[in-house]
């Protein structure tokens, strides 16, 4: 990351927003927005994504909109130190680019060996619950990477974190959210 | 660094121990230089997220995990100035006299070469420094009587008050908990409000984090950071 990236993203840590390039042109959204402006993927390929944001939509509905892809995207994209993902502080070793990759292909390959060659995001909505259930227990024939329940765990974290995880997720729980310092978007 | 001034001691670490030498060493008049790897964070840096949060856990290298059962540190642990110290919930508990006794009371570990009389005077002198709230008196039911502590216990929310008919029901004491947070003004900071924010940091000072305890008068003349290689 050059340093005008950097300043750039330093600035969105003030205002809860974070940097993607959209249109060529570097701009402050939160991940939703990201989405919904098509923003640029900077690390993830497209079947990447598409198997991330499959995974995070049945995990946690709402995921899917919320951004997930452009979060983990962008957040893999920039500095360790900088990130804040819940990879962070379990103890993954930097670059987190490398857990997703490792993690989104064991998902493909596992969910290729078993259901005929397709991957996740091609499978329907009962052979996805099916396969979460048994990701998350470790039972899945043909995993190659990172335990399949560590990888539950943090996806499903990620996936809680554009969902719930924000000021409007707190809303929508209807929990107070009483913050000393707010991000001054919602994000 | 910025020059090779010769300094009376050299602090690796700006957390809960770290500062608390620093400030000791520089009110006896030693000159004092503080290493710490992280960012030197300031108050208006503990933004009230759980994502948010995560910048002032540790980030690079991960710890290394040995044993039966390997468990995660991160995320109690710290980087920049504050430390863990910085996203704490303050729980000021102390040792209770038997447990200095453990080998010949129990036959179990070892005896500690100091007694609880030894270390209270200390304890009584930290929670002067940082401020704590408790109820020392109630405590005496399994320690022994010694100071108040510098200010009255936090209020009580639904959770604790049932659990505290429970014990009751049973005949069972229980008292507030000592915590580093103030339950009123303290030395010019603010009571704390029940956001249930500590966890990302108090921005306010409420919870005696260490940039508004031992670190509050450091000078931020200072560099605030070299190039570290490891």
């Amino acid at each position: 990351m050059d340093e005008i990236e950097r300043r750039a993203f330093m600035k969105g840590a003030a205002i809860g927003a974070l940097a993607f390039t959209v249109g060529g042109a570097e701009v402050m959204l939160t991940p939703r927005q990201a989405r919904a402006q098509g923003a640029a993927l900077r690390t993830l390929t497209a079947d990447q994504a598409a198997t991330l944001e499959a995974m995070g939509e049945t995990l946690v509905p709402g995921a899917k909109d919320a951004g997930i892809t452009y979060f983990v995207d962008q957040q893999i994209s920039i500095p360790p130190q900088e990130a804040l993902l819940e990879a962070r502080i379990m103890n993954v070793k930097p670059p987190f680019a490398n857990f997703y990759r490792a993690a989104l292909g064991a998902i493909d390959g596992a969910s290729s060996a078993r259901y005929g060659g397709r991957n996740f995001a091609q499978l329907a909505a009962n052979e996805q619950h099916e396969f979460v259930d048994l990701m998350r227990q470790n039972k899945l024939d043909g995993w190659k990477g990172p335990a399949a329940s560590f990888v539950y765990f943090l996806l499903r974290s990620d996936a809680v974190d554009v969902v719930y995880g924000t000021m409007d997720g707190y809303a929508h729980l209807d929990v107070p959210y009483q913050p000393h310092i707010a991000p001054t978007r919602s994000w | 660094m910025a020059n090779n001034d010769k300094v009376d001691a050299v602090i690796v670490g700006a957390g809960a121990s770290g500062s608390v030498f620093a400030a000791v060493l520089a009110k006896a008049g030693k000159k004092v230089v503080l290493l710490e790897a992280g960012p030197d964070w300031q108050l208006d840096d503990l933004i009230s997220s759980d994502i948010w949060g995560r910048r002032i856990k540790p980030a690079g290298s991960p710890f290394l995990l040995e044993g039966k059962n390997p468990y995660g540190y991160v995320y109690q642990a710290g980087w920049g100035t504050g430390g863990a110290a910085l996203h704490y919930f303050a729980n000021f508990p102390r040792l209770l006299p038997n447990d200095f006794k453990v080998k010949s009371t129990y036959g179990k570990g070892l005896d500690w070469p100091m007694d609880y009389a030894d270390i209270a005077p200390y304890w009584d002198k930290v929670a002067d420094d940082v401020g704590v709230s408790g109820d020392a008196k109630a405590e005496e039911i399994w320690r022994p009587t010694g100071k108040p502590y510098p200010m009255p216990p936090m209020r009580t929310f639904p959770g604790g008050d049932a659990w505290k008919k429970g014990f009751d029901a049973l005949g069972m004491r229980l008292t507030p908990a000592a915590v580093g947070i103030n339950s009123t003004k303290f030395k010019g900071r603010p009571a704390c409000i029940y956001d249930g924010w500590c966890h990302v940091g108090c921005p306010i000072g409420a919870l005696s984090n260490p940039l508004v305890t031992y670190l509050a008068k450091r000078d931020k003349r200072a560099p605030k950071s070299a190039p570290m290689r490891r």
